[in-house]
């Protein structure tokens, strides 16, 4: 057992702390003000290489294995304070790129892969409906073969980067009285016939991730434009939520990391009573446990990666990994705040948008009450 | 015991999220009857997995290998040759 990082690992951490701080933490107030997702900076993180990272070379990838994804990731969190903008990148690599490389036929790959990976394409992903979040084999979109083309109707919300996006994987169903096994994945491009993106929906954090509904109104997909086989669209998106469970915290570790330093850094230079608020127990107990939050969050998100390298099931690594760090991160952010005092409280510091966006990763992928119902479902309960 | 005895116990005791307990016919729908749904199924391939000492891939969990009984035994026959 070995828990440090090769040299080469740590190279790869380290490069994209600097890349992340030079590149990509520009006018983040204002833009999460206004909601304003980072296009420039998007075509940044695609030229760097953070799409195809994981990804074949042949699809413009660099064919990285699934803790040096994680090392990247957990870089690029501790260097940007972007948490939207990692979210969306991190929402088009598991649930749009990886349902296409896994699922896709070679035709399917060729096409959208490149493309998505070196930012020239963006992706999102539409499964939730207004009438079914944590049920999302409830669905009710359908979708009916006619000739050469699927038609779909029905209608999709919360789907991240959807204004901004060219190519859309949802799911709807062939037939209802086969249940999730009636699920199938398709692929769907913006100039479709009876597709368009619905209203942007304002949110409380992540603000510079756009979202927006999906309307389907006798859509036309063309059949090579479905995703797998017919009912094989319940596994394809539990593929999809597994990787995008086991990875989309990754960031996360490093934003604990750049929190820590900073509250660190604050709690020795801010005096009361004539000395240092870290001297405070109040304080530094504070302090003492977001400590212990990064490090058991590193190993168990560490664990899950190597998991998922050995090709085993890890429906109940993942699930431990998203709910445990999700709420560890909220937890820090808290602290993180408080630590702050007043100051935490207000835009200029920084410190109210980690937590604001920490919130959403309680919900996203997946809620913390579900990941607990796959953990209990796991020990047989 | 057979393997579509083992497969319905199974079901029956661990999977089944209604009350009812009775005999399941090898063509009925399981999830007409609400024998399966998306959480079981993660469940039974669990123990497919481990019980019969198969893989079962992710492109195989569509309605022809999952829709009953006897679609069932027959995957996971195939999957031990």
């Amino acid at each position: 057992m070995d828990f440090d990082l090769s040299p080469e690992q740590q190279e790869l951490k380290d490069n994209a702390v600097r890349f992340a701080r030079k590149e990509l933490s520009t006018d983040l107030i204002e833009r999460d003000r206004a909601g304003t997702f980072p296009r420039d900076l998007w075509r940044k993180c695609a030229d760097y290489g953070v799409l195809g990272f994981p990804f074949p070379e042949e699809y413009g990838g660099a064919n990285g294995d699934i803790l040096s994804t994680m090392i990247l990731m957990e870089g690029l969190g501790c260097g940007c304070k972007d948490s939207g903008l990692l979210f969306a990148l991190n929402g088009q690599m598991w649930t749009v790129q990886r349902p296409i490389f896994r699922f896709g036929s070679d035709e399917q790959r060729g096409r959208y892969l490149p493309e998505l990976c070196r930012g020239n394409l963006i992706g999102a992903h539409g499964m939730t409906e207004p009438e079914s979040g944590s049920d999302a084999f409830s669905l009710r979109t359908t979708a009916k073969r006619r000739g050469d083309f699927y038609i779909l109707n029905g209608s999709k919300t919360f789907s991240t980067s959807a204004p901004e996006a060219d190519v859309f994987i949802v799911f709807a169903t062939i037939d209802k009285t086969k249940g999730f096994l009636g699920i199938t994945g398709f692929i769907v491009e913006r100039g479709f016939p009876g597709f368009h993106v619905g209203r942007p929906i304002e949110k409380m954090g992540l603000r510079t991730a756009p979202m927006a509904e999906l309307v389907f109104e006798d859509c036309q997909v063309p059949v090579a434009n479905r995703l797998g086989r017919e009912g094989n669209g319940a596994a394809i998106f539990n593929d999809a939520a597994s990787w995008e469970r086991t990875c989309i915290l990754a960031s996360l570790i490093g934003a604990m990391e750049r929190q820590l330093a900073t509250c660190i850094s604050y709690a020795q230079q801010r005096r009361q009573f004539q000395k240092p608020i870290g001297k405070f127990q109040s304080i530094a107990n504070r302090i003492a446990d977001m400590k212990v939050r990064l490090e058991t969050s590193r190993l168990i998100l560490y664990r899950a990666g190597w998991a998922k390298q050995q090709q085993r099931s890890t429906a109940m690594e993942s699930a431990v990994a998203k709910l445990y760090l999700s709420e560890a991160w909220v937890k820090s952010c808290l602290d993180a705040v408080q630590i702050h005092g007043g100051y935490g409280y207000t835009v200029e510091y920084e410190q109210e948008r980690d937590l604001r966006d920490a919130v959403g990763s309680t919900i996203y992928s997946g809620t913390s009450e579900i990941q607990r119902n796959i953990i209990a479902s796991n020990l047989g309960l | 015991m057979d393997i579509m005895k083992q497969l319905e116990d199974y079901l029956l005791h661990e999977v089944a999220t209604g009350s009812d307990r009775s005999a399941i016919d090898p063509d009925e729908d399981l999830l007409m009857r609400g024998l399966i749904d998306s959480l079981g199924i993660i469940k039974l391939v669990g123990y497919l997995e481990a019980t019969f000492g198969i893989k079962v891939d992710d492109q195989e969990l569509v309605p022809e290998n999952f829709q009953n009984l006897r679609a069932l035994a027959d995957l996971v026959a195939k999957k031990g040759r």
